[in-house]
């Protein structure tokens, strides 16, 4: 008989019984999962609220999503003339010569100065440069700003192309002729070249990213162990980043970045009593990170910059330490999670096309990242993942 | 009066049904079997093997209805005790130990006169002396009818390494089932 054939036949034909206390114990745990059962229909409110919550969320990401959307939008338009442009962006007359105007005369403007573009939403704020006391313009109207040598226009607009404008000044006009020196100077036009010009020297940069973190798995323990009347001490964590990001301009103020922490960690460390004894806890988690952020500069040249966005996180693995004994407790957590991110920026020039970006961000986890085990369901130990990170990006810029 | 006889099907709806009566059925109609399985992964230490057949059978009862029916309702049970066997195995360390060393001499077949009056208890302490991880190749093999491409598959080593660990396991329990010359 063969050896295999033998041992198969022999422990299979075990006549051994199992002793009475392992049905028993079977029986407990079967006994537990139905008090779960029970514990989780009287727990069915509170996870309406919970839906109510992501609801919130799902409406926050898709008000986020719109807002980035219409920057990106806007970005477009100002980058190449579109439809609304075409009667302003073309070939258009700057003032060389205003004739006196009459109640009834259409007055015409012709050009062959050099003229900025102009959009039908910026035609209420064309100025006439230093004519606002002859006109009777208040003082403090934006008016007698210079503008660049622009491409020479030439051609014929009707200022009743511009109602908007003549509107509010018309009768002013009326009476104070213009002299040769007018030009009609949009302000909003001039940000407008400085954003180009901006975008010109930084419309998109690479950089390679670095953050230190202190983290926290903010569940009911480790938020427990925070209070001094608690047998569990909860002990500062701290993890590190590493990646790489890749931001485009979409405006003057407003960049979107995409981050890859190819290593993200978080961490927790604790003191508990367990089986009589107080002893260290650790869990380490890594995680493969994707982040979504908007920065929003406090002026077109300032150096500092607010920014909010979303992260997804992979999860690689996850391990405990308990006095010393560790264990691979990657299948006890989800393998995803994602977030909000806030931060503040300060990002300094370093001379040509580098830049060195400095930061504080604190990220907020709204999944429940434990998925639960044999002892614990998930929805009773709810854990988040938060963490306040320092960084720094060392940015490149490409020209368009 | 409660029946005693049941078809798969009426066990697999009473085990959803969270039937007490049921679930207490099919323990017994398995438990010792499956016991004789979890003892050939634990070696002899009864301890482990009544903690694996404990859990397993709690998994077979909380998951029963992931049971689609195909194949018999004992080989479903009995993945899941191999599988949560290993499992324990494998918590206890993360490293899979294996037969370091030369390759024992070949040793001629055990007759089977000879390997009839080898008692289970027996052979289930023989086993235990292998290392860890030789035991559940061997038992992948043997009991479980693994080729040595699943078992690398299952514990992430190389079919090689599983086919040499078998066959030095296979050859140790040989040498071990031998009867003395005295």
């Amino acid at each position: 008989m063969k050896l295999e054939k033998w041992y198969k036949y022999k422990i299979e034909s075990n006549t051994e019984d199992p002793p009475e206390k392992v049905w028993e114990e079977v029986q407990n745990a079967l006994d537990i999962d139905l008090v779960w059962q029970r514990v989780d229909l009287e727990l069915q409110p509170a996870a309406k609220k919970v839906s109510r919550t992501w609801i919130a969320v799902a409406a926050s990401l898709l008000l986020l999503m719109a807002a980035l959307g219409t920057l990106w939008y806007q970005a477009g338009i100002l980058r190449k003339p579109g439809k609304e442009d075409a009667v302003t962006a073309v070939e258009r007359p700057a003032i060389q010569r205003l004739p006196a105007i009459t109640g009834q005369q259409q007055p015409l403007i012709t050009a062959s100065q050099p003229f900025l573009p102009i959009t039908h939403r910026l035609k209420q704020r064309l100025l006439y440069k230093d004519k606002n006391t002859a006109m009777g313009l208040p003082e403090d109207s934006p008016a007698g700003l210079t503008i660049p040598a622009m491409q020479p226009m030439t051609g014929a607009v009707a200022l009743s192309a511009m109602p908007d404008f003549f509107t509010a000044a018309d009768s002013q006009m009326n009476d104070y002729p213009i002299d040769h020196d007018a030009r009609l100077i949009s302000e909003n036009a001039l940000d407008d070249i400085r954003s180009h010009e901006a975008m010109g020297q930084q419309g998109t940069y690479f950089g390679l990213s670095m953050q230190f973190a202190n983290t926290w798995l903010r569940n009911e323990k480790t938020a427990a162990g925070l209070q001094n009347t608690s047998l569990v001490d909860t002990r500062p964590s701290f993890g590190k980043s590493f990646g790489v990001v890749v931001g485009q301009q979409l405006s003057k103020k407003v960049d979107l970045k995409l981050g890859l922490n190819i290593i993200s960690e978080k961490s927790q460390a604790y003191n508990e009593y367990l089986h009589g004894q107080f002893v260290s806890t650790r869990i380490d988690m890594n995680y493969t990170k994707l982040v979504l952020t908007a920065s929003y500069r406090f002026g077109p040249h300032s150096p500092h910059r607010a920014v909010a966005g979303l992260y997804a996180a992979y999860l690689v693995d996850a391990s405990q330490f308990v006095d010393g004994m560790d264990e691979n407790v990657t299948r006890d957590y989800s393998k995803t999670d994602f977030g909000l991110v806030a931060g503040y920026e300060y990002v300094h020039q370093l001379g040509g096309r580098v830049q060195l970006g400095t930061g504080v961000y604190a990220n907020y986890g709204l999944q429940n990242v434990f998925a639960g085990n044999d002892q614990l369901p998930a929805y009773l130990n709810r854990t988040n993942l938060l963490s306040l990170h320092a960084g720094i990006v060392l940015g490149y810029a490409f020209r368009q | 009066m409660r029946k005693e006889s049941y078809c798969d099907e009426e066990i697999v709806n009473g085990c959803i049904r969270n039937d007490r009566h049921i679930q207490e059925v099919l323990y017994r109609m398995h438990a010792r079997k499956m016991y004789g399985i979890c003892l050939g992964y634990a070696g002899s230490s009864r301890d482990l093997a009544q903690d694996m057949l404990q859990e397993a059978f709690v998994k077979v009862f909380r998951h029963m209805d992931q049971y689609d029916g195909k194949g018999s309702l004992e080989g479903w049970i009995r993945r899941i005790v191999r599988n949560t066997a290993i499992d324990i195995l494998r918590k206890q360390s993360r490293h899979i130990e294996l037969i370091q060393g030369e390759v024992p001499e070949r040793h001629e077949a055990i007759g089977e006169d000879a390997l009839s009056q080898i008692a289970t208890k027996d052979i289930l302490t023989m086993i235990a002396r292998l290392p860890k991880g030789a035991r559940i190749i061997f038992n992948l093999y043997a009991l479980e009818g693994y080729s040595h491409q699943e078992i690398a598959e299952q514990l992430e080593i190389t079919p090689g390494t599983s086919k040499s660990q078998y066959s030095r396991a296979r050859h140790l329990l040989q040498q071990w089932l031998q009867p003395s010359d005295s």
